[in-house]
């Protein structure tokens, strides 16, 4: 006989209680694992991301940081434009490696179900996105377009496939499909910059231009000689990647308000249970401390039992955290406003670790009152029921 | 041979509302080891607090108890938890089995506050065989009839190798086949030298004892304290 097998059976003896209990602490710990997991998951995928595009600095026009990043990564419009020029201007400057321009457009299709968004891009693009797979080929003519994997599987479109679109009213051939990247350049149609440039009326005009540089410990003194072009904005990629974060803080802020809800209820909901079992047993403890246990034994029993509740409950939770952390990513890719490649959630043994500790730290906090209140039982009150 | 349990001039009170109640007035007894004594009285008449002062588990308002000749009035409540774990086995009408436990681990239940490692389920097995259960040791409460809850109970109380077994109303909820097997329980526990004190409305239990004490409204009809050594 042990105190953690004692306390185990008087959990046992309302089995719906103690089990409703375990469900919302490991509702809560579930929630708590998916935040966490996100939280380092997305960080981590933008790095990865950012990594990978091989763009180092991204030159826009004059204006927040903020525009720029949602410009290039996930294609938002605005009405100012850079100049050719400037692009021949920044590949001029010493340290730049390679520079594409883009031109980018949003077009309401003609039933208004959707927006879809058209890059306008030129072969340098491929140097900048070196994670690009087109199936296919590069562009042919100006007749040509290549399709992001998701814009390719709603239009329904394979390689040498044409397609009609009716908000441009204008036939194109699919040359190339990319491979998913399980970024936003998944839902975008890719044209030549030219054609881009007819099509949306800005002949010789870019949205932004991004730029690789020869030397990345380099590059601030790239970022600085860029600057010194007339009417251009240059963030680092870095910059991009805390622009994001900040996109995605009001999200993280929402979800953080629901975590608390459920760590509040889940941990009134251990009080209430434990509270209430400490009440009913009070003969019980009274008994127990005629033949011996010590108000530090009461308290010890108690707080066994919360523990063990939650401690059960919290590695349930974390087992339905990581299980279904693909499913909970499904569910929030649409509702982010910047979602990269990769897997957002990322339940590692640092999470799970934290979330765990929290659950079980949770669990002493709500245990504690009733456990107070147990030890403060007199012996008389066994014999009082007598 | 000293006192094992004294009560020196001991009263009660009670409080409820503005109304005093005087649960035991100037009373005084002792105890001596090996005695049997039986503790009767018409209800309200403070057996059960008498024995509740007797188990340390409830403080006088005025006067003394004293365990083994020493006084404990000023003992903080951790002295007083270890005193009641070494000296006092207790058994109540009520049995207070834990129902989530088997008769076994019911009777181990008391070694485990007093953090005692010394073969505690040879112990329990044997004071269950003692009891008559060695057949009934990995059965629940629910399982058990009311005189097997009792013994089970009275196995319970002296897993801790206590020195008197304090018993309120034993009897109390047994019928009378149940209630003779416990009396002789009882009173063969008693002749192997455990000093057992019952408050009792069981005139045959009272038989069983070497001294009865009758109570009415808070005083003792028939005794002072009693000679060391009946």
């Amino acid at each position: 006989m042990t105190l953690i097998g004692l306390a185990a059976k008087n959990l046992a003896r309302h089995k719906a209680r103690t089990v409703l209990t375990v469900v919302g602490v490991g509702i809560a710990a579930a929630c708590l694992v998916s935040i966490l997991a996100f939280d380092r998951g997305y960080r981590q995928a933008l790095q990865e991301e950012l990594g990978r595009s091989g763009v180092h600095l991204f030159v826009s026009t004059e204006g927040c940081p903020l525009e720029a990043a949602s410009l290039i990564l996930h294609g938002g419009e605005i009405p100012k434009f850079l100049n050719m020029e400037r692009l021949t201007q920044v590949k001029a400057v010493q340290g730049v490696k390679e520079a594409g321009g883009f031109l980018i457009f949003s077009v309401l299709t003609p039933d208004g179900s959707r927006v879809d968004l058209f890059y306008g891009v030129t072969d340098e693009v491929r140097t900048l996105k070196p994670n690009w797979k087109v199936q296919g080929s590069w562009f042919k003519d100006e007749h040509s377009i290549i399709l992001g994997a998701e814009a390719a599987r709603v239009e329904k479109r394979s390689v040498g496939d044409k397609l009609y679109l009716a908000s441009l009213d204008r036939e194109f051939e699919v040359v190339g499909i990319l491979n998913r990247t399980g970024s936003q350049d998944d839902s975008f149609f890719f044209l030549p910059l030219v054609t881009a440039q007819t099509l949306f009326r800005k002949p010789g005009k870019l949205t932004a231009i991004g730029v690789q540089v020869s030397d990345l410990s380099r590059l601030q003194q790239v970022k600085d000689r860029l600057e010194t072009l007339p009417d251009v904005y240059v963030v680092t990629s870095e910059q991009m990647g805390q622009e994001i974060m900040g996109f995605v803080g009001g999200t993280k802020a929402l979800m953080t308000a629901v975590l608390l809800v459920a760590l509040i209820v889940s941990a009134v909901g251990v009080l209430n249970t434990v509270l209430m079992a400490a009440v009913e047993r009070q003969a019980e403890f009274g008994y127990l401390r005629c033949v011996g246990a010590g108000r530090a034994d009461v308290a010890r029993l108690v707080l066994l039992e919360t523990l063990t509740v939650c401690t059960t409950g919290g590695l349930i939770g974390l087992l339905i955290g990581v299980a279904f952390a693909s499913r909970t990513e499904q569910w929030m890719r649409p509702l982010l406003v910047y979602a990269p490649g990769g897997p957002l959630l990322r339940p590692d043994a640092g999470v799970l670790g934290i979330a765990l500790v929290a659950m079980v730290g949770l669990g002493l906090l709500a245990g504690l009152y009733p456990a107070w209140r147990a030890s403060r039982v007199s012996p008389m009150e066994a014999v009082r029921n007598e | 041979m000293s006192d094992l349990l004294e009560l020196r001039d001991v009263s009660k009170r009670y409080h409820r509302g503005s109304e005093t109640i005087n649960a035991l007035d100037r009373v005084s007894l002792r105890l001596a080891p090996g005695e049997f004594v039986a503790i009767v009285g018409p209800s309200g008449s403070g057996k059960t607090t008498l024995l509740h002062l007797l188990g340390c588990v409830d403080c006088p308002s005025q006067g003394e108890v004293l365990v083994e000749g020493r006084g404990v009035g000023r003992l903080s409540d951790a002295r007083l938890t270890e005193l009641r774990r070494k000296q006092f086995g207790f058994i109540f009408q009520q049995f207070y089995l834990m129902p989530t436990l088997t008769a076994l681990e019911n009777v181990e239940l008391p070694a485990l506050f007093a953090r005692r490692n010394d073969q505690v389920r040879e112990r329990a097995q044997r004071l269950l065989a003692s009891v008559g259960l060695s057949e009934r040791l990995y059965h629940h409460p629910r399982q058990l009839s009311g005189g097997e809850m009792q013994r089970v109970a009275i196995a319970r109380a002296l897993i801790n190798e206590p020195k008197v077994l304090l018993a309120d109303e034993p009897t109390g909820n047994l019928d009378s086949a149940n209630a003779r097997q416990t009396i002789d329980l009882l009173k063969r526990l008693n002749q192997e030298g455990l000093a057992i004190v019952v408050v009792t409305h069981n005139e045959e239990l009272a038989r069983a004892t070497a001294r009865v004490l009758h109570l009415r409204d808070g005083h003792f009809l028939n005794a002072g304290p009693a000679p060391v050594g009946t």
